[in-house]
């Protein structure tokens, strides 16, 4: 073959085909083949095409020289400059800015679709301006559209920009594709895996050394199988008629039915589960190169999962996006805490993060980690960097935290604190990333590496432009490189792959089983936004929506003819709703109805119950050994033990309490701390109400509130609402304390703490211990008095659930007692709930506790027999098992 | 025009040409009528992109594509007399153009582009924004589905705002909020305005445009811009006049009467009007703000002024009254003039918020989708670029339907040129079946549409009386119930098709308290206090439920397997099973009460599980391990999962762990003498490992395959409650997989996640979907009314039905907007029931109104689920409740029914045909899921962990791409990476040495040799491949160049193999000429090696 020139062949998809092109190379070139150039779609085909040109020679070859077009390109790029990606964003989000055109949007967003519609129209010839505009007016039908103007001219103006600056990735790829056309000298073939025109450049290099290309389409059919499929799927270009007229023969149609199988799962499990058990099955059949087609990409993980369990590991080629990495999450962890400002939850992400402080050794990192847990609910710390920094480091000096808070102090110093161009934010990123000793750490791992390569690369590519950026607005940026860079774990060789549906193109398998094949995963991508429009695409001769979905039916067929035994699966219900198989599915099976083979849908198999263990009984009805039955009781102790033994028992004897958590406003918890040390000191300085005015006394309670909260509503200005209801309600308070004291009732003390000892009838000991809110005096004897931060329906509410606590100080202050009341204040006027005959309360009690606390030590058990009110906010729902008690 | 089918013809709500309203009763077919017409729009031509068809939810979207594809797929392929018949039905004609037709519309459909859209509203608008303009500044913007998390942050930031400026108005305005009304209150104040964005955005542009001027309409509504109500009491000359007389004839009276008079002349001579009107208001008006009890009596009768004293006392406090309201109405506006500001403010906040994140909520979406719509430039473009100009609207569902997605509806509809085709629409729904208030669906816009579609589009008016689903039993009581009902307006009395289907009404008797349970736990002695070990505190509402819930238990019980029903899909009798029942509630109280009955009643169900999965305990379970894993010191959660059956702990076990007080992990991992404690221990520190670097996912699959966790879980769970376990721990880990494949994943932000979702009342994770049930046996399904919607059942029952519809209540915006106006005539916020003022009134009975007939609509949504045999119960209420219930009505209705009876006890009955055929029940066929028994399989593939390149190795990479570009006349390679400018210059000029290099110009010199080849690759026929650098042929010989960067002496015997290798390939390819084989080295240097 010698003369120049373009020819074009088409060769029938199937297993057949690298050995039919084999023999077309051979035949054309003989001993030549190595002066030849092959192009093939991906290298992923390299491998069976050796081999069937091996096999075609009979011999021992020289091998054309393989290449993918991506390939050829990199060999004629030369010194010709690209724009990369991340450069012209910033550069085009910087002259829109200058533009101002589009107000408040997105202009990331829509500088990509920008980007991304230059690098679609690569290939495209440029036209006029006013050309263009008059394209997009008559494609929408819509004349003296401002926005529709406006869109044609950003078209235009990016065209532009690719066209006649430095060309983008995909421009200068076409370029360097027409300088190795320009300059060829060997004859080349070429493998097209779509139905799409051969590219441009190909003609100029036809003209000068000789080109075939070799079109994978399917034809009439001249075997049962792509005939059976035919009538299924007609081949693109024919005027077939309906289904009803493509009748294939019953056998054709049985043929194919044998290979394929349509599998409906109810869930995501039950898929997964499938795609597991039948790629092992093809496995122990001694099936090899085997394909799962991740059509969806949840359902494909969950099967690998699966399939890792039985040590069977893939080979992933589909990629994600580098964002979904712990790598790429610690860098924004740290980005995060800069951004919140040290918000206590963005900080323990932090810190927990991998690669950080690597060189710490485990258990001392989790000391560390867990010092910092503590610190952060010790100290209510809400958000506020600059304190963290100083005060934990203080807080922590010595132990191993400091170190990671050290860290993370230089990391922090290291960012800038104003605006700043991208290149300057990355270089500091980079040596934030040192200063937190994190980076050899991240080069330990694929995907770690790829974030620190991303960034390097970024940092260069990003250098000269002098767009300054804001902390958010680059962030922004980087979230958005991140989300398109993609990571591929590449370090796992299998003969079973991981595969996305494209990627399958005129490869050959033993098997395949596509999972997620619903008519959402299984559908052409449909474009929007500017170029959404179809007869826009169809004018700029873009692959409109017809093509796509050629090219997804073609994609199936292909696989279908390829592969020895196919399943698809979907789920046939999600969140609740139906999920129906994709079209091109449905139209298959219904050619197997058709034909009168019967429907090849299928239910997936049952999930397999778990192996029967023996039963493993649940029981909440500890009994305690003597010595661990408690010999203190607080209140709420005892309140615990009213509510649910079981309760008390977690709380009191394991002494497991809910994790204090960071309040991030003022709990009703802190508040009521607040006003009881107010109204302490208040009664302090005035033991005597009487010997002041009422005006003298309501001011001197609002100015205590006032200083009491300062702090809090410095923080947050929502503090003002216990604030200023305090202040607002001070007069009333004084009103019913001067009441009070008129009629004989002297403040004696507040805050007393008490303890007394009972000696119990087995002879055991118990403490009850507490603090008294406020002892009065009176004439008759004393009266208690507790603060209740609520409203009286609310105290009323509680005390009227067999509540003991007036009971139990009483207990502890003694005989003096003669009243006992709950003062509730979240009223305009304070109301006061008294213990009816306090003393007879607190007999009851004390022979309670001296029947209960023996019958603890002799071995009673405390059952789990809370009621509702009780379980509602209890935290120990997950100890005593109460859902699953009979 | 079809004039052959009469107006009445159902058939005529499926003619293409026909614009029609369809107002359709329970159980019509609705869907069966939508599909249809449908189905005849493509018969007759219409291209699918033509066709928009909106229906409410995206199940309800889904449910019509199937049918519709199922049918085409059906058509597609079934003989002459099925398509035929199928179109008869259908009022098409049955010819063979037709039926052809008919078997090609499945691919025309699929192949349509654009293609027929079935959707929401939500989905369609989210269409339409995806279409908007760049200009519009839209683009990039996602859908948030969780606002919760953005709504913090807004309230946070208008915190931190106000705080700046403690002074300014929006400060003032808060704090008066704050006190007033609390945090909470405030908060939700400011917030009101979120869920109403469109709604305020319409309700500002009336009013004039900003707050300013909407607070300036209110004063003006609310009388607060005139003069002080007080004052104009006080100086009432009218009311002082009468109050004088009134005062003047009470002096006449009885004692108390002359008390009355003497404060009430005391009160006109006060100098104040504050005063004035208080010492009124204490005298005629009791507390609460009612009128005192007033009676003349005998001392008046007797001087003749009974009736004058008593018009006096009427007048005066109707005067009294209106100052009351007066008052009011100022208050409202203050409490409006302060939350609107806040309220505005926080809605500016959460637009920043919701900038920064690049998202959008529902709220936006409806707005922007209106404003986009209804601007005479983007409303066309946002047309022309979704290529969409339907020909035919299809609406279903449409009582759902919110005033502001009909203005969008309009303003798309507006947008078609005078010149177009205008549309024909198909409006289908039922206003009886309303039930979505609380997001703002407006049944009224029904009635409006038909009346718009009339005068618009000629559409006709239909209305479907008859049901396809229900007995003549369940018909008679939906009559007499709904047919007295006086909210109920309109009601027609509805038909059945079913006229044989037997069937059964039964209302039972409200339950009580247990008299025995009640001695049980008689309340202890006085001074007796109750001992908390021993005996449980008491639950008053608790027992009524369990019994009833216990009484309805044994009654399905009975009745499954037993009981004869009709199969929905066959018609044929058969014995009824669990999957024939549906308990319907209208709230979620006291469901635990009914799922743990039928728990101990051994009834398999399907829970009432919307948005419960995280609160399960199997679910808390996997929550608390990874909080562990997250967080090692947490003691509470180990404890957890110790307890949980993957280690299933006993208490004992952790009272030795917690014995000596030190922290429970660091115990655990040194109590080496217990088996279950090294396992846990080996576990759990095996995951605390892998939590670092492993997602979520798979960390939880780790959990569930190294923890045994299905195995352990089956073995501790009873069989009853063992699948929706199982299908709880499969949803977690699909949660795990939805939730943590996303952006930046991390064990703690997963945790934060799950906690948000869980607060999120409507995007909380569903709880699983049970899987693999015997079909022959079923489930129960526990359902809410609203859940319940668009389902039915042969055996329907309605429990708890004395429970009292839950009252609007808590601050909320008040809204009038009547149908079809551009814009609402009234919004206020409104902070509680209490003081409620005049002006409001109107509005407030019109949401009370709408509020009862919503609560009938429910009722009929729930009776009409009913197939045959319905059953009513409830508990008595603990404090004298209302007469006036769904139990009572529906026991009214019953006894009032066709052949209905009331019992003693205040149930009712009510049957109609055989219902008590006896049948055989069907042998349950579970058939036992197979356990896979895989035969064991080798290891398949394996980790290569990618080795670095060395420095060395690298070099020789880009050498041999150098020499390759040199040798080939190909430009220079790109910069490798690892290599800086200089150390590649360095390269380059190494390359280019060689090649010049006098010893080494014959092999890369052209002119020097016959032919060369690069990087040349050569198979042999055993399938094994080599890669020769250079191969270059000369008249006397064939010399292999293999180019070597290392040192000497390295591995000298491998390249020696190697070598050999290659020239025996090349012998055996080009057989012929002596072959010779050399080492290039970097230096130029060659070794000839051959
Ligand atoms: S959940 Fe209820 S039963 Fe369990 S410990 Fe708490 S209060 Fe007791």
């Amino acid at each position: 073959m010698s003369a120049a020139g373009l020819e074009l062949l088409s060769l029938p998809p199937g297993p057949g085909l690298f050995g039919q092109v084999a023999r077309i190379l051979i035949g054309r070139h003989g001993d030549a083949l190595a002066d030849t150039d092959l192009l093939l779609p991906s290298m992923a085909l390299a491998q069976p095409l050796r081999a069937a040109l091996c096999a075609a020679a009979g011999r021992a070859l020289f091998m054309p020289r393989l290449l993918t077009p991506d390939l050829l390109a990199q060999r004629w790029q030369g010194d010709h400059p690209t724009d990369p990606h991340s450069r012209r964003l910033l550069g085009l989000v910087a002259q829109l800015r200058r533009m101002g055109w589009l107000g408040e949007a997105d202009l990331w967003s829509v500088a990509r679709e920008l980007i991304d519609l230059a690098d679609a129209l690569a290939e495209v010839p440029l036209q006029q301006e006013a050309e263009l505009a008059a394209t997009f007016a008559r494609t929408h039908a819509l004349h003296d559209s401002e926005a529709l103007s406006l869109e044609a001219r950003l078209v235009h103006a990016v065209w532009l920009a690719d066209s006649t600056g430095t060309p983008g990735r995909a421009r200068a790829c076409a370029q360097a594709l027409e300088r190795a056309a320009a300059a060829a000298t060997r004859p080349l073939t070429v493998l097209l895996d779509t139905l799409d025109e051969p590219p441009s450049w190909l003609n100029a290099w036809a003209a000068r050394a000789p080109v075939l290309c070799l079109q994978v389409a399917r034809g009439e059919g001249d075997d049962t199988l792509s005939r059976a499929l035919a009538a299924a799927w007609p081949p693109p270009g024919q005027d077939a008629g309906a289904l009803w007229s493509r009748a294939p023969s019953a056998d054709d149609a049985a043929a194919l039915r044998a290979r394929v199988r349509l599998v409906a799962a109810q869930s995501l499990e039950q898929e997964a589960a499938c795609a597991a058990d039948t790629v092992s099955a093809w496995l122990a059949a001694g099936r090899r190169r085997i394909a799962l087609v991740a059509a969806d990409r949840e359902a494909a993980r969950r099967a690998r999962a699966l399939l890792e369990r039985r040590q069977v590991l893939l080979a992933d080629e589909t990629g994600w996006k580098l964002s979904t990495t712990r790598a790429a999450a610690t860098v924004d962890a740290f980005l995060q805490c800069l951004a919140s400002d040290g918000y206590h939850r963005d900080l323990l992400d932090f810190v927990r993060a991998p690669y950080v402080a690597a060189g710490l050794e485990r258990e001392t990192r989790a000391r560390a980690v867990a010092a910092i847990d503590d610190w952060v609910v010790r100290r209510n710390h809400v958000d506020g960097l600059h304190a963290l920094l100083v005060d934990a480091a203080d807080d922590l000096a010595g132990g191993p935290a400091a170190g990671l808070i050290a860290l993370l102090a230089d990391a922090a110093a290291l960012m800038p604190t104003g605006n700043a161009p991208a290149s300057f934010w990355l270089d500091r990123l980079l040596a934030a990333i040192d200063a937190l000793q994190a980076r050899d750490a991240m080069l330990g791992d694929v995907a770690g590496a790829q974030v620190i390569a991303l960034l390097e690369q970024l940092r260069a590519d990003s250098q000269g432009v002098a767009l300054a950026l804001s902390f958010a607005d680059w962030r922004q940026w980087l979230n958005g490189e991140f989300e398109q860079a993609l990571f591929r774990d590449t370090e796992i060789d299998s003969p079973v792959v991981l595969t996305p549906l494209a990627a399958t193109r005129l490869r050959a398998f033993e098997a395949v089983y596509v999972i997620g094949a619903d008519r959402e995963h299984l559908a052409p991508p449909r474009p929007r936004g500017v170029l959404g429009h179809e007869g826009l695409r169809r004018e700029l001769g873009l692959p409109d929506a017809d093509a796509q979905a050629t090219r997804l039916r073609e994609d199936l067929a292909g696989l279908v003819l390829n592969a020895g035994d196919i399943v698809f699966s979907w789920q046939a219900q999600r969140h609740g709703e139906a999920n129906l198989p994709g079209a091109d599915l449905q139209v298959l099976d219904l050619m197997f109805q058709r034909a009168g083979v019967g429907s090849a849908i299928e239910a997936a198999p049952p999930l397999a119950e778990p192996p029967a263990l023996a039963v493993i009984g649940v029981s909440s009805a500890p009994s305690l050994p003597p010595e661990r039955v408690p010999q203190k009781l607080t209140a709420s102790a005892l309140a615990d033990l009213m509510d649910c033994p079981y309760r008390y028992f977690a709380r009191r004897v394991l002494h497991l309490g809910e994790e204090d958590e960071v309040e991030e406003t003022l709990g009703k918890g802190s508040v009521g701390e607040k006003v009881h040390a107010v109204l302490l000191a208040f009664h302090t300085a005035h033991p005597r109400l009487a010997l002041s005015s009422p005006e003298i006394l309501a001011d001197d309670l609002r100015r205590r509130f006032a200083e009491a909260f300062a702090g809090a509503i410095a923080r947050n200005f929502q503090e003002h609402a216990w604030a200023d209801r305090l202040q607002a309600r001070a007069a009333a308070y004084v009103d019913w304390a001067c009441a009070r004291e008129a009629a004989g009732w002297l403040f004696e003390a507040g805050e007393q703490a008490r303890s007394l000892s009972l000696t119990l009838p087995d002879g055991g000991a118990l403490t009850l211990e507490g603090r008294i809110d406020r002892i009065d005096q009176g004439s008759g004897g004393r009266a208690l008095i507790d603060y209740k931060l609520r409203a009286a329906d609310r105290v009323k509410k509680a005390q009227q659930r067999d509540d003991l606590q007036l009971a139990f100080y009483t207990l502890l202050e003694g005989e003096a007692v003669s009243d006992a009341a709950y003062l509730a204040l979240d009223e305009e006027v304070p109301a006061e709930l008294a213990q009816a005959e306090p003393q007879v309360a607190a007999e009851a009690l004390q022979s309670l506790l001296q029947r209960v606390f023996p019958a603890l030590r002799a071995g009673a058990v405390l059952p789990a027999n809370g009621d509702e009110a009780a379980c509602q906010y209890c935290g120990m729902r997950g100890l005593c098992r109460k859902d699953w008690l009979a | 025009m079809s004039t052959h089918i009469p107006a009445h013809d159902p058939l005529r709500a499926l003619d293409p040409a026909c614009s029609v309203v369809v107002e359709a009763c329970a159980g019509s077919g609705k869907t069966w009528t939508l599909v249809s017409r449908l189905i005849r729009l493509l018969l007759d031509g219409v291209p699918p992109g033509q066709i928009l068809a909106i229906t409410y939810t995206r199940k309800a979207a889904r449910e019509i594509e199937e049918r519709l594809l199922h049918w085409l797929g059906e058509l597609a392929v079934a003989d002459d007399a099925w398509v035929g018949e199928f179109l008869a039905l259908r009022g098409a004609a049955r010819s063979d153009a037709q039926i052809a037709r008919a078997r090609g519309l499945l691919e025309t459909v699929i192949r349509a582009r654009p293609g027929l859209t079935i959707n929401t509203f939500h989905g369609w608008f989210s269409s339409l924004l995806g279409a908007a303009p760049l200009s519009a500044g839209l683009g990039g913007m996602q859908l948030a589905e969780r606002t919760a998390r953005l709504r913090d942050q807004a309230w946070g930031g208008l915190m931190r705002r106000a705080g700046r400026d403690e002074d300014g108005e929006l400060a003032q305005s808060l704090r008066w909020l704050l006190n007033q009304t609390g945090l909470g209150g405030t908060r939700a104040l400011a917030s009101a305005l979120i869920d109403r964005r469109a709604e305020w955005e319409a309700w500002q542009a009336a009013c004039g445009g900003d707050l300013d001027a909407v607070l300036a309409h209110l004063a003006q509504c609310f009388g607060a811009d005139g003069a002080d109500p007080l004052a104009t009491l006080f100086e009432d000359a009218a009311l002082r006049a009468a109050l004088a007389e009134f005062a003047r004839l009470l002096g006449q009276g009885t004692d108390a009467q002359q008390r009355r008079a003497v404060t009430l002349e005391k009160a006109l001579g006060l100098a104040d009007a504050a005063g004035f009107h208080a010492a009124l208001r204490a005298e005629l008006l009791t507390k609460a703000g009612l009128p005192t009890a007033f009676k003349p009596g005998r001392a008046m009768e007797k001087i003749g002024a009974a009736e004058r004293t008593q018009q006096l006392f009427d007048a005066c406090v109707e005067r009294l009254l209106c100052c009351a309201g007066e008052v009011e109405d100022r208050a409202a506006y203050v409490l409006n003039s302060h939350a609107l500001r806040a309220a505005v403010a926080m809605l500016d906040a959460y637009d920043q918020v919701k900038r920064a994140a690049g998202t959008l909520d529902f709220g936006d979406l409806e707005w922007h989708a209106a404003r986009l719509l209804a601007d005479p430039q983007t409303g066309p473009f946002v047309q022309a670029r979704l290529d969409a100009r339907y020909t035919h609207l299809l609406l279903d569902e449409f009582q759902d339907t919110n005033p502001l997605q009909w203005q969008v509806l309009m303003h798309w509809l507006d947008a078609y040129a005078p010149d177009q085709v205008q549309p024909r629409v198909f409006v289908v729904g039922d206003p009886k079946q309303s039930i979505y208030r609380f997001r703002r669906a407006d049944p009224r816009i029904f009635a409006h549409a038909r009346t718009a579609f009339a005068e618009r589009f000629g559409a006709l008016d239909l209305r479907r009386n008859e049901t396809r689903r229900s007995s003549p039993a369940v018909v008679s009581v939906v009559n007499a119930l709904f047919g007295a009902h006086p909210v109920f307006e309109g009601f027609a009395p509805h038909t059945t098709a079913q006229h044989g289907l037997p069937g059964a009404v039964t209302v039972l008797p409200p339950f009580g308290h247990d008299s025995e349970a009640a001695s049980d736990s008689a309340a202890p002695a006085e001074a007796e206090v109750r001992d908390p070990l021993g005996t449980p505190r008491p639950a008053a509402e608790d027992s009524r439920r369990r019994r009833e819930a216990d009484a309805m238990c044994a009654r399905l019980k009975a009745m499954a397997g037993r009981q004869t029903v009709r199969d929905p899909h066959t018609g044929q009798p058969r014995a009824a099973h669990y999957g024939d029942m549906m308990i319907l509630l209208r709230r979620r109280t006291g469901l635990a009460v009914y799922e743990a009955a039928l728990r101990a009643h051994g009834i398999p169900y399907f829970g009432a599980s919307r948005g419960r999965l995280l609160d399960t305990l199997e679910a808390s379970d996997l929550q608390a391990l990874l909080r562990f894993l997250s967080a090692p010191a947490d003691a509470l959660s180990l404890a957890h999962v110790l307890r949980s059956p993957l280690f299933a702990f006993s208490d004992t076990q952790l009272l030795r762990l917690t014995g000596d007080g030190g922290s429970l992990w660091g115990a655990l991992r040194h109590a080496s003498d217990d088996a279950a404690c090294t396992r846990a221990a080996a576990l759990l520190s095996g995951w605390l490992a892998a939590s670092v670097r492993l997602p979520v996912h798979d960390l939880l699959d780790r959990v569930f395959h190294q923890g045994e966790l299905l195995a352990r879980y089956a073995a501790t769970v009873d069989a009853m409650a063992w699948p929706g376990v199982r299908a709880n721990l499969e949803a977690f880990i699909e949660l795990a997989l939805r939730v943590d494949s996303g952006r930046y994943p991390s064990l703690p932000r997963f945790l934060d996640e799950l906690s948000r979702l869980r607060d999120e009342d409507d995007e909380a994770p569903d709880e699983g979907l049970i899987q693999g049930e015997d079909p022959a046996r079923g489930r129960v399904r526990v359902l809410t009314v609203h859940a319940a919607k668009g389902l039915e059942a042969p055996i329907v029952w309605l429990a708890d039905a004395i429970a009292r519809p839950r009252a609007d209540s808590g601050p909320r915006v008040l809204l009038a907007w009547p149908p079809g106006d551009p814009a609402p005539t009234h919004l206020s916020l409104l902070h509680r029931k209490d003081s409620l003022g005049s002006v409001r009134q109107p509005f407030i009975e019109a949401e009370a109104r709408a509020a009862a007939r919503e609560d009938a609509n429910l009722l009929y949504v729930a009776v009409t689920r009913a197939r045959q045999f319905l059953f009513a119960s409830g508990v008595s209420p603990s404090r004298g409740g209302d007469a006036d219930n769904w139990l009572s009505r529906l026991a009214e209705a019953t006894a009032t029914g066709e052949g209905g009876m009331r019992d003693e006890q205040g149930g009712a009955h009510l049957a109609f045909g055989d219902v008590d055929e006896a049948c055989e029940a069907p042998a349950s066929s579970l058939p036992a899921a197979p356990v896979p028994d895989m035969p064991a399989l080798p290891p398949i593939g394996e980790r290569r962990p990618a080795l670095a390149l060395t420095d060395e190795q690298r070099w020789g990479t880009g050498l041999h791409a150098w020499l390759e570009a040199l040798a080939s006349g190909e430009p220079p390679p790109a910069r490798a990476t690892g290599f800086d400018a200089a150390r590649w210059a360095e390269l380059e000029r190494t390359a280019r040495g060689l090649v010049a290099s006098p010893a080494l110009r014959r092999f890369f010199d052209p002119a020097e040799h016959l032919w060369a080849a690069c990087e040349i690759e050569f198979v042999l026929p055993d399938g094994s491949l080599g890669r020769i650098d250079r191969l270059v042929e000369f008249d006397d010989a064939l010399w292999v160049l293999d180019y070597k960067s290392g040192g000497d002496g390295v591995h000298a015997q491998a390249y020696v193999d190697q070598l050999t290798r290659y020239a025996d390939a090349v012998t055996a390819i080009r057989p012929g000429k002596p072959l010779r084989a050399a080492l290039l080295r970097a230096d130029g240097r060659v070794d000839i090696l051959i």
